[in-house]
């Protein structure tokens, strides 16, 4: 495996950024040692190659991406994996607000908590959040799916037109337009499998709830 | 303002031997009934006519808007539609008391197309003052005037350079046909200018015919993508648009065919709405973090625009500028669109007129202005609407609605049906058929380049060599509500 290590010590978010897009056609794997929680890192990256954080990312990391498998070894700020169209961004630690926020494709996975609003205006894709995720989550959604495995906030799929949220833990309320529905057994299958693919252990798939939305065409149209 | 609709009995019933009647629809091509056309029934888009005893008649005449579709249409030349003026109720004229009745018998807003249609002090308030000894004029037959410019070179590598000031602005395809936006883009490339792809993404007809291309940004990221923003000759992030000021776009399921679903990212047949926000641009910060991050994306290559409704003009632009934009459009409350609220449209927002000189002089106290390009936007309609708004202090201007006039539009201002009968504002193939996209490209073309040359002539007789050389010096108000409202003196004295 053919891999290309950056120092971003010194680096600006540009820098760091066409150093990946030059590297990603030539190499198997890209490090960037001392990100340093900077913003907008690996933004727009569209070749299939893995890209290795050592450390924090700021907001907007490894936004607009189509391809690449993006891990973060630390923590990332809001809007971490924003409008992915394919690949993955994994976040090891916690992440801010409007994690996965209008992906349409692959898959957003953080480890610990995240903040509010996860996967707002999602079309779809998935998203995975290993700890708590805030109020709002899922707002607007029009499609994919999220999956906690902790506690949601307020509002939970507040507007939601299409896509399905699985809650392992405690449902604070549910938004507007959005219901809790039975379970089926292909749900449980479809939860469980992802799950193991990111390593998740869940000893029972049962307690998950499954919340989708009331009507498909809450606004116009009856 | 209510309208007469007559059709005349004897003229709708002569040579129905004609060719092409059914090219405009009776929706029957059966040659043994052609006879009896429909076409002003079929055709008229507010269902004015009823059809008695065989026979059309406008019946439903408050219903009439004054699109003379049907007369357009109708291969006798039997209807006439004339404006009446309004009657002498003052507040209660005939269209009020219309509205009132009808939101008591269906208990909701009016939902339409296009944007104010009420008199608000515009460009025809203005004029251009000639050069006569003090400064002498410049021989239009003889002598050239420059029209080209260059927007967005403060941080993009490379920014548009286009032959006029005149762009097309930012319309769906979803909203619109794809014809129609294969249309606009071959009058774009034609003219040597820009169009937009609108909130829903980029046909791969449009940017194949497009030589220069804007990829819009707007709150529901319909088919945004790297691939998407990477194509774009610049990025408009769109904050607003200035026809429905503080609301979200929305294109209703019954527009969502196949290859909108496929060229959005959504499934067929669903709701497209957009947020009334961006749901992370919330505020200053995070508008110049959101102008980053599309740099980043783009490799700083391509401009950044930042698209607003005139509201607080001033504050949003000055936002705008600090935050990294190249270029800001500031979209009056004469902006079009294909569907919202009137209420909205009427009674929201900032005339064009007015938001351009805000604009201009916030960039100005910023010291931003020679950096930021600003792009003007609302109402836009023939060469002298350019030259005031670039006399105003714009350095280009957008034009929509206009466009669509030159493809075939008559303003009827029912786009959000799906049902358009020029085949401009709707999905169905039927109808599309009707929209030769070549020809019309040409037609786009020659009004830009004439709108051009007109602005040109208003520019040479006030003494300047080049388009962008009107300033607001060269401009008098025929109107106190328009000098108030840009401070343009009066003609005459000079005084407000």
């Amino acid at each position: 495996m053919e891999v290309f290590e950056i120092d971003a010590e010194k680096l600006t978010p540009r820098e760091v950024n066409s150093q990946i897009k030059s590297a990603a056609d030539e190499y198997d794997k890209i490090i960037i040692r001392n990100p340093n929680a900077n913003h907008y890192l690996a933004a727009g990256v569209t070749e299939d190659v893995e890209i290795e954080f050592d450390g924090s990312v700021g907001y907007f990391g490894g936004c607009m991406c189509d391809g690449p498998k993006i891990t973060i070894n630390g923590n990332a700020g809001w809007f971490v994996g924003d409008n992915l169209t394919g690949g993955e961004v994994i976040v090891e630690g916690t992440a801010g607000d409007g994690a996965g926020q209008g992906i349409y494709d692959g898959t957003v996975v953080v480890k610990e908590s995240v903040g509010s609003r996860t996967g707002e205006i999602m079309k779809n894709g998935t998203i995975i959040i290993g700890g708590n995720s805030g109020f709002m989550t899922g707002i607007f959604m029009m499609g994919g799916r999220i999956i906690i495995l902790g506690d949601v906030g307020d509002d939970v799929a507040e507007s939601i037109i299409r896509g399905v949220v699985y809650v392992r833990g405690k449902i604070k309320s549910l938004g507007n337009n959005a219901k809790i529905e039975e379970m089926t057994f292909e749900d449980s299958l479809e939860v469980e499998e992802i799950l193991s693919k990111y390593e998740f252990e869940v000893d029972d798939i049962s307690q998950f709830k499954k919340i989708v939305p009331e009507s498909t065409r809450p606004f116009y149209g009856h | 303002m209510p309208y007469r609709v007559e059709r005349n009995p004897d003229l709708c019933k002569k040579n129905f031997g004609r060719p092409g009647c059914c090219w405009y629809l009776c929706d029957d091509r059966d040659e043994k009934i052609c006879g009896r056309c429909f076409s002003c029934f079929n055709n008229c888009p507010h269902g004015v006519y009823e059809i008695i005893q065989g026979d059309p008649y406008p019946l439903n005449q408050e219903k009439c808007v004054g699109c003379r579709i049907c007369l357009e249409m109708c291969p006798n030349r039997a209807i006439e539609v004339n404006a009446i003026p309004e009657d002498a109720r003052q507040g209660w004229g005939f269209p009020d008391i219309v509205e009132i009745v009808r939101q008591s018998q269906t208990a909701s807003y009016k939902l339409r197309s296009t944007g104010a249609l009420r008199r608000i002090p515009d460009f025809d308030d203005l004029v251009v003052i000639p050069a006569q000894v003090s400064r002498p004029p410049i021989d239009k037959y003889r002598e050239p005037c420059g029209t080209d410019v260059v927007l967005g070179d403060r941080f993009a590598e490379n920014p548009l350079k286009i032959d006029t000031p005149i762009m097309i602005g930012a319309m769906s395809f979803g909203a619109l046909s794809k014809e129609a936006k294969m249309a606009l883009a071959i009058g774009s490339s034609l003219a040597g200018t820009v169009t937009n792809t609108g909130e829903g993404g980029m046909l791969p007809e449009e940017r194949e015919l497009a030589d220069k291309l804007i990829a819009q940004y707007a709150s529901g990221r319909f088919g945004v993508s790297a691939d998407y923003l990477k194509k774009g000759d610049a990025i408009e992030i769109k904050i607003g648009q200035g026809a429905k000021s503080g609301m979200g776009g929305h294109l209703l399921g019954e527009k969502v065919t196949a290859e909108v679903s496929r060229i959005r990212n959504i499934p067929e047949g669903s709701d497209a709405l957009s947020p009334a926000r961006h749901m992370d641009i919330v505020g200053p910060e995070d508008l110049s973090m959101k102008i980053s991050q599309l740099r980043e994306i783009t490799d700083w290559k391509v401009p950044i625009m930042v698209k607003f409704a005139s509201g607080k003009v001033a504050s949003d632009v000055k936002i705008a500028a600090k935050g990294g934009a190249d270029i800001i459009v500031v979209d009056g409350m004469q902006g079009g669109t294909g569907a919202g609220p009137e209420v909205i449209m009427e009674h929201s927002g900032i005339p064009s007129v007015a938001s351009i000189v805000e604009a201009d002089m916030a960039l100005k106290e910023i010291g931003l202005r020679d950096q930021v390009s600003l792009v003007a936007a609302g109402g836009v309609r023939s060469g002298a609407d350019l030259a005031k708004a670039i006399a105003l202090g714009a350095d280009a201007v957008y034009i929509a609605t206009a466009a669509l006039i030159s493809i075939g539009c008559r303003v009827c201002q029912m786009c959000y049906t799906g049902t358009c009968r020029k085949g401009i504002a709707t999905q169905d193939l039927s109808l599309r058929h009707r929209l030769d996209y070549k020809e019309m490209g040409k037609n786009v073309a020659n009004y830009i380049n004439t709108m051009t040359d007109e602005a040109c002539m208003l520019v040479q007789q006030a003494g300047n060599t080049h388009i962008t050389k009107l300033e607001k010096e060269n401009l008098r108000s025929l109107t106190l509500e328009a000098s108030a409202l840009t401070g343009v003196p009066m003609a005459g004295v000079g005084r407000i």
